[in-house]
């Protein structure tokens, strides 16, 4: 998803013909930082979509509108051409979501019991 | 990084030393220590050639994931370094992930988080101490392939990483590590190590799949208390190689409407 996200505000930055300096200057961080964020290694919050819209004077939904247009699925093997590296992060991120939707239920009915 | 940084950093590193009781050389078991620490570590065998590590904040809980297709050595370097990332540059409200490529990344936080890891595997007073004790002094321009293997197996390090640790810390010469290097053309670290009855394990990789125990403990708890299908407690299990048949003590078996709350989890 980071990934997605990065590409996308990569695409739009070059349609406004900023280099990522300039981005990274306006957003008070180094431009390693914000290379970062385009190559979908860190975790982007609202709050700097948000900011890096208002930099590229788009609407914060042109970037994000990026996830939700991409297929949810993917196949865990893509045929050649498509770099696996995403995949086995996106399988790891599969089985850790699982676990995480495991630990809501089990939160979810001991928080009922406590209240009882 | 200015010196700063570098005592701050030695600072947090000896901080997690203590938390940890390391009383030793190195660390007897790092993802047991990570975990007392109170982070989820997780481990699994994604290929030689897939990134190294990551570290994650979800949902207040912080991990720490290293590959275990690489070997030993590297792999307890990368929960090291991940420890780093953690400690130094992930926030609630900031970054909640950093993935690792390759660690020779020159990217400040990269150079940070290494500077963590060695830091915390290879403290300065230790080294100085083993080179004292063990090594009885032995000046460093005497030191062979078997020296460094001694000391790998002491700090549960690689033997490349104990060169550039030791090249940092002004013990080593740009030529002594690159006859060391050559010393290790000459034997692989691996007969070094059983030379010296040392740690071979440190130069295979385990290929462990593992998540924290709890992980497993919310599913099953899930299953006895009927809120998912058996194929949902499956589908979890399968993710560390186990079956339902492997656990003990379960509930029996009742339908669960594959309709419920829970059915698009784990499917």
């Amino acid at each position: 998803m980071n990934s997605v996200l990065g590409a996308r505000i990569r695409s739009l930055r070059e349609s406004k013909g900023l280099t990522q300096e300039q981005v990274a200057e306006k957003m008070n961080c180094t431009r390693q930082k914000y290379a970062r964020i385009e190559k979908g290694l860190v975790d982007i919050s609202y709050a700097s979509i948000i900011t890096i819209a208002q930099i590229l004077e788009v609407s914060p939904d042109q970037i994000t509108s990026a996830v939700n247009h991409k297929a949810q699925k993917e196949p865990m093997f893509r045929d050649n051409g498509a770099s696996e590296k995403g995949d086995k992060f996106q399988f790891l991120d599969e089985m850790i979501n699982t676990f995480y939707a495991h630990r809501k239920l089990y939160k979810s009915v001991r928080q009922v019991d406590g209240d009882e | 990084m200015n010196k700063n940084r570098q005592l701050a950093i030695e600072k947090i590193a000896d901080t997690v030393r203590a938390e940890c009781k390391v009383t030793g050389y190195g660390f007897q078991n790092i993802f047991e220590a990570a975990e007392k620490l109170g982070y989820q570590v997780i481990r699994y065998p994604i290929g030689k050639d897939e990134f190294l590590g990551f570290a994650m904040i979800k949902e207040g809980e912080r991990i720490v994931f290293s590959n275990s297709s690489l070997i030993l050595s590297r792999e307890i370097f990368s929960i090291a370094h991940e420890l780093g990332h953690q400690k130094l540059h992930l926030s609630e409200q900031g970054l909640t992930l950093i993935k690792d490529d390759d660690f020779t990344n020159r990217d400040e936080y990269e150079v940070e988080a290494n500077y963590f890891a060695a830091s915390l595997m290879m403290p300065r007073e230790k080294v100085d101490k083993f080179i004292r004790q063990e090594l009885n002094d032995k000046s460093s321009d005497k030191w062979n392939g078997l020296d460094i293997a001694r000391i790998q197996t002491a700090f549960n390090v690689s033997y490349d990483m104990a060169l550039i640790r030791l090249k940092a810390l002004g013990k080593l010469s740009e030529s002594q590590v690159h006859y060391l290097k050559n010393e290790k053309g000459e034997y692989t670290a691996t007969k070094l190590l059983k030379a010296i009855s040392g740690n071979v394990d440190l130069c295979r990789s385990t290929e462990a799949k593992k998540v924290p125990a709890e992980y497993l403990e919310w599913v099953i708890s899930n299953y006895n208390e009927k809120l998912i299908p058996r194929k949902s407690l499956q589908a979890a299990l399968s993710y560390v190689d186990l079956d339902v048949e492997d656990i003990g003590g379960l509930s029996e078996e009742k339908d669960v409407e594959d309709d419920s709350v829970f059915a698009k989890i784990g499917t």
